[in-house]
């Protein structure tokens, strides 16, 4: 049989408990957190579009639509209301010299409303648009996406000729002069990744 | 004469320096082993809390983390409670919450296909203190799921094997701290209801089933056992329906509960890209709520989503008829246990055990969900030892390789705090087409054989206490 503990036993008894229990795991979680070296993502740029110089106006049949270019947005402006179905947009120049490792598409976005919804279209040369957007936001603050192209089918062997940056009415029909805005388009690739 | 000795004497604070009394008599001489047992399980889940996550987990931090900044809640398939109690977590942690990742949590940057935001979140600085934080819960709860298997399994031998096989399972370890799901609270609850009801403690088993389903809505397909056999062991129609009523309570409070918190709390307004289909689309377009490509009620969603995961039947006729196999099964085995004869805690046991076998033979089921089961198999491993210690060893490794299924997402991505590279690596099934292995072919052969071997399990153990007292007396 053992003898009985003292206070001191106590004591010592309790600040291992501590020991064990709190500072040990404490000082390893610190010491981890300290040593792995981990980065912030990030991105590495391939390819920007910041002035939007020979984006054209499209839209769907039975609307219209006009653009306008400002300290680098885009602004989509319907020239006539646009109901559910339609859509007004901008289409980009062609793209060809663009590098397919750029495989992320970065743009801000500003819409005024729920039943507006942004929309981006790419296209390939062969076959009809392929969507990758369409999201409606809370509130009218930049919001920005990022939209990895390699999972809606795009790469070397399908690489993108256009983009179209828009929107389309939901729920209800989105009346004259309603806008959304793009900003910092870009196509780049995540820092660190395998080329 | 208790271990730390002069109680009378001693200062007030020295109660708390005697762990042993968390220990039932059973095996309390056995205390130095069980404490060296707890100190190394401890040592092990701290070594693995900061370096493993999966994006399921960053997914959890991200809405607790929303929830406690912008007082808004994401709405998901998993009821809102675990949520609460990660924000409180993060609330109290604040001032060491990792800063790149709480700007990234609230900043309005989205990514498509939205997996890309919680694996990204894995390689952030600070993702070791995160994944501690989100853990701190889990770790709680696991180590007192271990010490209630010692007061639930009477027996010393087989209580200290429980706590054992508890402590070092690799699906206990795999599914809270490499994977880092919060399972673990409402599998807490689920032992803590079957320790009240041995102890003919109906409240408090009803009670701790309530906070299972708060937590984690698949309690509830455990709460009809419960209601039969309290029914047996009452008489009186006035009694019974009483008994019912207590039962009722238990499973809706719960469930009101989630739907309140839902409906109450100001909800996240998660943008769904509706240029995406099926899973991939949660959240709201327009004023609508998406869940998994479907217009719909989250909580529903996700109940809808098990019975969608059950193999079923289909005929050759143009009508098209379905027999989902789990339901089937399930009601065949609530049906059996209506007509047992002498029911009593072991046996409710030894149901629940057949219960959750025929899911996982019978369902698609999410790594985490696995985790569900393993007391009830632990406890009958440690008690009936070598033949079941087979069947059950072979469950666990036909597991690992029915996860494969889940490929990055189950094994490289949860890599990636301890390694940042493995964000890019691909998952084994990849590897395995890549250079071609019909990776399919051999998962499916996997999952065939993990499925023969729960229900080899659940025939033997239907076969121990349906046939001999079964059989109606003559």
């Amino acid at each position: 049989m053992r003898p009985p503990s003292g206070t001191m036993d106590l004591r010592l008894r309790l600040g291992v408990m501590i020991l064990l229990v709190v500072i040990f795991p404490v000082a390893y979680v610190a010491a981890i957190n300290a040593l792995l070296p981990h980065e912030s993502l990030a991105f590495q740029v391939g390819w920007t579009d910041q002035n939007f110089s020979g984006w054209t106006a499209n839209a769907s049949q039975g609307t219209s639509a006009r653009l306008s270019v400002s300290n680098g947005t885009l602004s989509v402006i319907s020239a006539g209301t646009v109901t559910a179905q339609q859509f007004v947009a901008a289409d980009s120049p062609n793209l060809t010299l663009i590098d397919s490792r750029y495989h992320f598409l970065i743009v801000s976005i500003r819409a005024p409303a729920y039943n507006v919804a942004a929309r981006i279209a790419l296209w390939t040369g062969s076959g009809g648009p392929i969507l990758v957007l369409v999201k409606t936001y809370a509130d009218t603050g930049w919001h920005t996406e990022v939209i990895e192209l390699r999972f809606f089918g795009l790469s070397i062997t399908t690489p993108l000729r256009t983009i179209e940056l828009g929107w389309l009415s939901v729920e209800t029909p989105a009346p004259v002069a309603t806008s959304v805005d793009f900003q910092g388009l870009s196509l780049a690739r995540e820092v660190g990744e395998p080329s | 004469m208790n271990e730390v000795g002069g109680k009378e004497s001693g200062p007030w604070w020295a109660r708390y320096t005697d762990w042993t009394r968390f220990l039932p008599e059973t095996v309390k001489d056995q205390s130095r082993r069980i404490g060296k047992l707890l100190l190394l399980g401890f040592a092990l889940r701290v070594v693995l809390l900061p370096i493993f996550g999966s994006t399921d987990a960053t997914t959890t931090a991200w809405i607790g983390t929303v929830l406690m900044a912008k007082g808004q809640l994401i709405l998901s398939n998993d009821p809102p409670p675990i949520f609460y109690l990660h924000a409180l977590i993060f609330e109290v942690f604040r001032p060491i919450y990792p800063a790149a990742i709480f700007n990234r949590f609230v900043s309005p940057v989205a990514f498509t296909p939205g997996v890309l935001f919680p694996r990204s979140i894995l390689s952030e600085p600070g993702i070791g203190i995160l994944l501690t934080l989100v853990k701190l819960p889990y770790l709680a709860f696991d180590l007192a799921s271990a010490v209630l298997l010692l007061w639930l399994v009477r027996e010393p031998k087989p209580a200290v094997r429980a706590l054992k096989m508890w402590l070092f399972n690799p699906i206990v370890l795999y599914v809270t701290y490499f994977f880092g799901q919060f399972d673990i609270v409402a599998v807490f609850f689920v032992i803590l209801a079957f320790y009240f009801n041995q102890h003919g403690r109906r409240h408090g088993a009803l009670l701790s089933l309530s906070a299972a389903i708060l937590f984690k809505d698949f309690a509830i397909v455990l709460v009809p056992f419960f209601l039969v056999l309290y029914l047996e062991q009452k008489r009186g129609l006035f009694v019974r329906s009483k008994e019912f009523l207590k039962v009722a309570l238990a499973t809706t409070v719960p469930l009101a509960a989630q739907f309140l918190l839902a409906v109450l709390q100001t909800p996240f307004y998660e943008s769904a890209n509706y240029a995406l289909t099926g899973d991939l689309m949660n959240g709201f377009f327009g004023h609508t709520l998406y869940n998994r490509g479907v217009p719909g009620v989250p909580l529903i969603q996700g109940f809808l989503t098990f019975i969608g995961y059950s193999v079923k039947l289909t005929s050759f006729s143009p009508i098209p008829d379905v027999i989902y196999l789990f339901p089937l099964a399930y009601l065949m085995l609530f049906v059996a246990w209506i007509l047992l004869r002498r029911k009593d805690a072991g046996k409710l046991w030894n149901a629940t055990t057949i219960l959750f076998l025929l899911i996982y033979a019978f369902n698609l089921f999410h790594p985490q969900w696995f985790l569900w089961a393993q007391p009830f198999f632990i406890v009958l491993v440690a008690r009936q030892g070598k033949p079941v210690s087979a069947l059950y060893s072979g469950i666990v490794a036909f597991f690992f390789a029915y996860i494969l299924y889940f490929d990055a997402i189950a094994y490289t991505f949860p890599l990636t705090p301890l390694i940042p590279a493995a964000e890019f690596w691909p998952g084994p099934a990849s590897v395995m087409r890549s250079v071609g292995l019909p990776s399919d072919l051999i998962v499916n052969l996997a999952r065939t054989a993990f499925s023969g071997l729960c229900l080899a399990w659940a025939l033997r153990l239907f076969r121990a206490e349906w046939l001999p007292s079964g059989i109606p007396d003559q």
